[in-house]
């Protein structure tokens, strides 16, 4: 799969309505994300950043341009290929919400893989494999308002990253938590890119960015500004604090 | 940050030489505020002098790095007292980034948003530097505390760009006075960002 | 193309049965976890199928069998041997042979005293395999074998008879002792006297000869064919229908099926706000990746589970009702009713259906839900509200085209009958969101939270458009089974005489009537004005004409009188068929049954009767008299009540004389079985035949129970419907709350949704139901002049005021979780 990047948006722009009300929200959006890279998506508030994920993520439709998840142009696919190509290669984590209330924490965790017809007990081995590497174990069985929203943003991390997805899409997944439990998510999305997945996380919040790889900005639906791949730690030893960006 | 109240810190713990000092100094701050052995040795004097720290009679005579301080009882009171000091806060420190995009308002031929821009992504990609270290820091909670104080200071400074954009973007004053105040000299003294503009450059330059 | 591999290899597209059931088990979860949010629709679906269950196992028990004729014979010969009983015998003789397997059950008449009727001492083997499904034993023993003295007696024939168990009675004019109690358990109201015969062959009863034979037999019918040589009138043969219950209980499965359809309607709009809260989990699994199937599955699951809890559970509580329920029956039914004996098919076609409508209700809302996009899902925005499709023509068509079918239905063309209700029903159906809309444009002039509520009533028309609905169903049967029992009850039925009349006459004979000296008419006429006053009415005599030319005859109970005029048509060249009864216009009878003597100016003969048949007077010594008939208004149904009147002027025009021959009593209400008793006393006292209502079933109670039914239904539905609706606001109640609204503005908010919805529910509902009852009754208007007040003023003030303080007392309590949202 090297050289096929998980992600690819060709010209990309997204008008609602019509006419004199138009609202262009995304303009001629190029952006490509590699395996094993997490793009950061910086933008205000309406900046068509969140519009920018879900077009990604298959869930609207491009006005013009294309999408090609893993090198599969979205434009050719009907509704149900769409929502496959979701529960097979994309994962999602929302602000909130993330959780389907009902099911227990590794019920949620195995969703993906059920729809897509794995068997119960499979899927659900599958499930408290993830819960393990998260340190939830204990908490498999347990219901979202039983969990504190660090743990329940893990778990729908968790949820994202079932299966054999590779391509992660995030919406501001720290917004609703303190800064020390987003830190902690953020770390398990950055370990998930080190073992390969992609990675796009949008957000307005500078910290949560500076996680990235790469950080992309977004002004009025056009891509403005991109910041280059990261020099190391080692940069900020004296010497290469001055050291300019370009 | 002050060095002085830093060595006591490490001195402290029992007593050290200078050269021991100056390592251990940058290993508890990540390394972050490199000193030169120079600034160590004046430092060390300025305690000495003070009564807060003293040498070890019999090394009187040796250059600074052979030399071993120890902290005395004044330096014990004086680092409590000074930890619970709360940080100044009335004397702001010099803004360079507040100063450049004032001046840059005055100055008709900048493009003030690609200005605040290409000073976000700098700042952002020196948060990415310090994340980074954070994600290496292992367990190394100092490090971690460093790296975060300079991520939050960064990140206001982040969002102190956004909102000046944003209210730019919202309040940018007609073209025509704008052009009047540049070129007119003192021709605006309402202009609240003109007479902002002086009030902000004497803190700064205080 | 590895790429386009990528997507389409591997499992089935909609992930199969693991798929189905992660998603059904989460809706199980779902509905475990709300189930107070749903216990209103899951009590509805449970109380539907209950009453279902038990109403389609009470009228499959209540439609008499024909086990009460037939025991368990597949035809029946009845034998009279022409009134001779050697040719009797003979006949017997010949089928008892042929027709093995058999059974003979030999009959003898014997006149009741005092009243018209005539109890049948019957001759029966109680250990007959044939005969033994209509005939039990209750007390006592049966009489012995060729007894002449012993007898066993019905206790509706004991209580007739004044005999009690080791008495004696006489039947006619033998003594015999009562030795046991017997009924027709098939047949409660088969009154008769037991003997059992010596050999299978007797044909004596008790003694005496018997009339008549039936054979029951099992014979295959080609052979039961050959004992019905052609044209002999002397023996008949009956053959088992065996279709009739079963059609009865397809008609009871369908009105069942109509109110499932009423609930799935509640439901669809209860699955619409389950839907919209919903909205965002379901966008998430969108998100995930489910299938537009998966999703509907959710609701449709949903709909489902609802549907197999709420059938189980009806099921049990129309078990459990339906074991103390089925005695009771016995009585109205008319014979004995055996728990068990239940339409099992039809039981499980019902369950099916019961299950099948939530499922099916839940498909609507599940389609849209799965629709809106997954972003407008996930932000909890439902897509703008649709307006309801503009179906003011589509219910302009179907209301016309139902009301022409009524009307040309007469009422009696089944079909049009249906079509015509479907037509009418489904236009005002689809009224209801045009009124939804109306009420909507009445917002702005209202105060404030009655303009909320209108303007939301408005905006989600499909949600509110299925309340409105459901309440107009819900509260448009009820009225339409009211206004039909108040027009059941002033238009007489059937049977002889209406409950509240009795009729006496002088003689048995209704033509040959015997004249009797002053004192004994005296004495009669003082016993039947006792019997009056008792009833709070008066008797109203009746007189009936004879000719004197005519010489005394015997009657039929071998009494001497004279023969009666009486009016008939002609049937033959020689033969007429009488009437029941003409009796002379004195002005006692004008008064009684409202004739109008101006309007008989010149004629012989006033008739109630239908103007078909033309009418000769017979019993005059010219034998046939042409004369001038005038029909009436106000035909009765009543075969006894007196429909033909001879004019005073005719009576004097023939020199024909009157007598008094009988009384007509009608009691300001119906008769206690007591009374009915007295007045069989009284008549056998004074030597007169009295005739009363023959026992019917309890069609009354039926009427009431139904209304009671649609009145429960009516409130389930409104209960229902107001625990949606504050499901659906409780948002805005939030918001409110947070603004600083207190509990009197949520109380006016809830309460004005409900009473809104109820109101508009209730006109439409009684507007539908008089569009369904007055085409249907357009030849009859009059009938519908019985407006049913009590039940329409507690529907049209009385539901919607019922909504409002229950919306009113049960919004009082703050919502819970104002600051944090309920994690959904």
């Amino acid at each position: 799969m090297t050289g096929v990047p998980p992600l690819e948006l060709r010209g990309v722009s997204r008008t609602y309505g019509e006419g004199a009300a138009a609202v262009h929200a995304l303009t001629d959006v190029d952006l490509t994300v590699s395996a094993g890279e997490l793009v950061a998506v910086m933008g205000p508030s309406g900046s068509g950043k969140s519009t920018l994920l879900t077009i990604a993520g298959s869930l609207e439709e491009p006005t013009t341009g294309d999408v090609l998840i893993e090198g599969t142009p979205l434009s050719g696919l009907r509704r149900n290929d769409r929502a496959r190509l979701r529960r097979r290669h994309i994962g999602y984590v929302f602000q909130d919400f993330n959780l389907l209330a009902g099911l227990t924490a590794v019920e949620n965790i195995t969703m993906p893989l059920e729809l897509d017809g794995v068997r119960t007990r499979q899927a659900r081995a599958a499930g408290l494999k993830a819960l393990e590497d998260l340190g939830l174990a204990d908490r498999a069985d347990a219901f979202p308002d039983e969990l504190s929203g660090g743990q329940r943003q893990r778990i729908a991390l968790a949820r994202a990253l079932v299966g054999e997805r590779r391509l992660l899409l995030a919406d501001e997944p720290t917004g609703a938590l303190d800064s020390h439990s987003g830190e902690g998510v953020m770390r398990l999305i950055r370990s998930a890119c080190r073992s390969g997945a992609a990675a796009v996380l949008v957000t307005h919040d500078a910290q949560l960015a500076s996680w990235a790889d790469r950080v992309v900005f977004v002004r009025d639906g056009r891509v403005v500004d991109s910041t280059p791949p990261p020099p190391g730690p080692e940069s900020l030893l004296p010497g290469a604090t001055g050291r300019e960006a370009r | 940050m002050s060095v002085r109240h830093a060595l006591l810190a490490l001195l402290s713990e029992g007593p050290k030489y200078g050269l021991q000092l100056r390592q251990e100094f940058e290993a508890r701050t990540g390394e972050v505020w490199p000193l030169n052995v120079g600034q160590v040795y004046s430092t060390v004097q300025r305690l000495e002098r003070d009564g807060l720290a003293e040498s070890d009679p019999g090394d009187a005579a040796q250059p600074g790095p052979q030399r071993r301080y120890r902290i005395t009882t004044a330096g014990g009171a004086e680092l409590t007292a000074w930890l619970h000091t709360p940080p100044g806060t009335d004397a702001p420190p010099r803004d360079e980034l507040l100063i450049k995009v004032l001046v840059a308002l005055r100055l008709p031929e900048v493009d003030v948003p690609e200005l605040l821009q290409a000073h976000r992504r700098h700042t952002i990609m020196q948060m990415q530097q310090y994340t980074r270290l954070k994600e290496h820091a292992g367990d190394d909670v100092s490090l971690l505390l460093v790296a975060d104080a300079q991520l939050f200071r960064l990140e206001s400074l982040v969002r102190w760009l956004d909102v000046a954009q944003a209210r730019l973007r919202d309040h940018v004053p007609p073209a025509p006075a704008a052009g009047a105040g540049t070129t007119g000299g003192s021709a605006s003294p309402d202009d609240r960002s003109g007479s902002a503009a002086p009030a902000a450059f004497g803190r700064a330059e205080r | 193309m590895a790429a386009a591999g990528l997507v389409l290899e591997g499992r089935g597209r909609h992930g199969g049965l693991p798929a189905r059931h992660a998603v059904v088990r989460w809706s199980w979860r779902m509905l475990r976890r709300e189930w107070r949010r749903q216990v209103l629709l899951l009590t509805l679906v449970a109380c539907t199928v209950g009453a279902a269950v038990c109403g389609l196992s009470a009228t499959h028990a209540y439609n008499a069998t024909a086990d009460g004729t037939f025991g368990s014979a597949r035809a029946v010969l009845h034998m009279t041997g022409g009134s001779d009983p050697a040719r009797l015998g003979s006949q017997l003789g010949a089928a008892a042979t042929g027709l093995a397997p058999d059974q003979i059950i030999t009959h003898r008449s014997v006149p009741v005293p005092g009243s018209v009727a005539t109890l049948d001492v019957r001759g029966q083997d109680p250990h007959g395999r044939i005969g033994s499904p209509r005939l039990r034993l209750l007390d006592g023993r049966y009489p012995a074998a060729g007894s002449a003295t012993e007898i066993a007696l019905t206790p509706s024939a004991a209580r007739e008879f004044h005999a009690r168990l080791g008495g004696p009675v006489t039947l006619g004019g033998h003594e015999l002792t009562v030795v046991g109690l017997v009924e027709n358990p098939a047949k409660l109201d088969d009154t008769f006297a037991l003997a059992v015969p010596a050999g299978t062959a007797a044909t004596l009863v008790a003694g005496q000869p018997a009339t008549t034979v039936d054979v029951l037999t099992d014979a295959p019918r080609p052979t039961v064919q050959t004992f019905r040589p052609g044209g002999d009138a002397s023996l008949s043969i009956q053959y088992r229908q065996s279709l009739d219950r079963n059609a009865n209980d397809a008609f009871i499965l369908a009105v069942a099926t109509v109110a499932l359809l009423l609930v799935a309607l509640v439901a669809t709009a209860g699955f619409a706000v389950v839907a919209q809260r919903r909205l965002r989990q379901i966008g998430m699994l969108g998100a995930m990746g489910a299938t537009d199937r998966q999703l509907r599955l959710v609701l449709v699951g949903h709909g489902l589970l609802t549907g197999l809890v709420g059938t189980a559970a009806g099921a049990v509580l129309g078990a459990a009702a339906w074991v103390p329920v089925a005695p009771l029956l016995e009585r109205p039914a008319g014979h004995r009713i055996d728990r068990l004996d239940v339409p099992w098919l039809f039981l499980a076609v019902l369950l099916v259906v019961a299950v099948l409508s939530p499922t099916a209700a839940a498909w609507w809302p599940a389609r849209a839900v799965a629709r809106v996009p997954a972003v407008q899902a996930l932000s909890a925005r439902p897509p703008a509200p649709v307006r309801a499709r503009q179906s003011v023509a589509a219910a302009v068509v179907l209301l016309a085209g139902g009301v022409v079918s009524l009307v040309a239905s007469h009422r009696t063309n089944g079909l049009l009958v249906s079509l015509g209700i479907v037509g009418v029903v489904g236009g005002v159906l689809l009224f209801s969101p045009l009124v939804v809309r109306a009420l909507a444009a009445t917002a702005g002039r209202m105060p404030f939270t009655t303009r909320l509520v209108l303007r939301d009533l408005g905006r989600h028309q499909a949600r509110s458009g299925a309340a409105l609905a459901a309440i107009t169903l819900a509260i448009g049967l009820p009225v339409a089974i009211s206004v039909l029992a108040g027009v059941n009850q002033s238009t007489p039925a059937s049977g002889n005489l209406s409950a509240h009349e009795v009729l006496l006459r002088t003689s048995r004979d209704p033509s040959v009537v015997p004249l009797l000296s002053a004192a004994d008419m005296a004495r009669q006429q003082s016993a039947v004005d006792a019997y009056a006053a008792r009833l709070g009415a008066t008797a109203v005599p009746l007189t009936m004409a004879y000719d004197p030319d005519v010489r005394p005859m015997a009657g039929v109970d071998g009494k001497t009188g004279r023969l009666v005029v009486d009016a008939g048509h002609r049937t033959g060249s020689n033969s007429w068929s009488g009437s029941s009864g003409l009796w002379v216009a004195t002005p006692a009878t004008v008064h009684a049954f409202g004739l109008d003597p101006a309007s008989a100016a010149g004629a012989a003969l006033v008739t109630r009767q239908p103007a078909r048949l033309a009418l000769d007077l017979l019993g005059s010594a010219s034998r046939q008299v042409p004369i001038r008939t005038v029909h009436v208004a106000g035909a009765s149904a009543y075969t006894s009540e007196p429909a033909n009147f001879l004019t005073p002027e005719a009576v004097a025009a023939h020199r024909w004389r009157t007598a008094v021959t009988g009384w007509y009593i009608s009691a300001p209400h119906d008769l206690t079985d007591a009374q009915r008793s007295a007045a069989r006393d009284m008549a056998a006292t004074a030597g007169l035949v009295s005739e009363t209502r023959a026992a019917q079933a309890g069609l009354g109670t039926l009427r009431w129970a139904s209304v009671a039914a649609g009145a429960a239904l009516a409130l389930g539905v409104l209960a229902m419907t107001v625990g949606t609706i504050r499901a659906e606001s409780a948002d805005d109640l939030r918001t409110l709350t947070a603004t600083g609204a207190g509990s009197g503005a949520r109380r006016a908010l809830t309460a004005a949704t409900a009473g809104a919805l109820a109101l508009a529910g209730t006109l439409l509902g009684a507007a539908g139901a008089y569009a369904v009852l007055v085409p249907a009754y357009a030849r009859d208007l009059g009938l519908l002049r019985h407006v049913p007040y009590l039940p329409l003023t507690t529907a049209i003030p009385g539901v919607p005021l019922l909504a409002l303080a229950t919306g009113w007392l049960i919004a009082g309590r703050e919502p819970a979780g104002i600051a944090r949202r309920l994690l959904e």
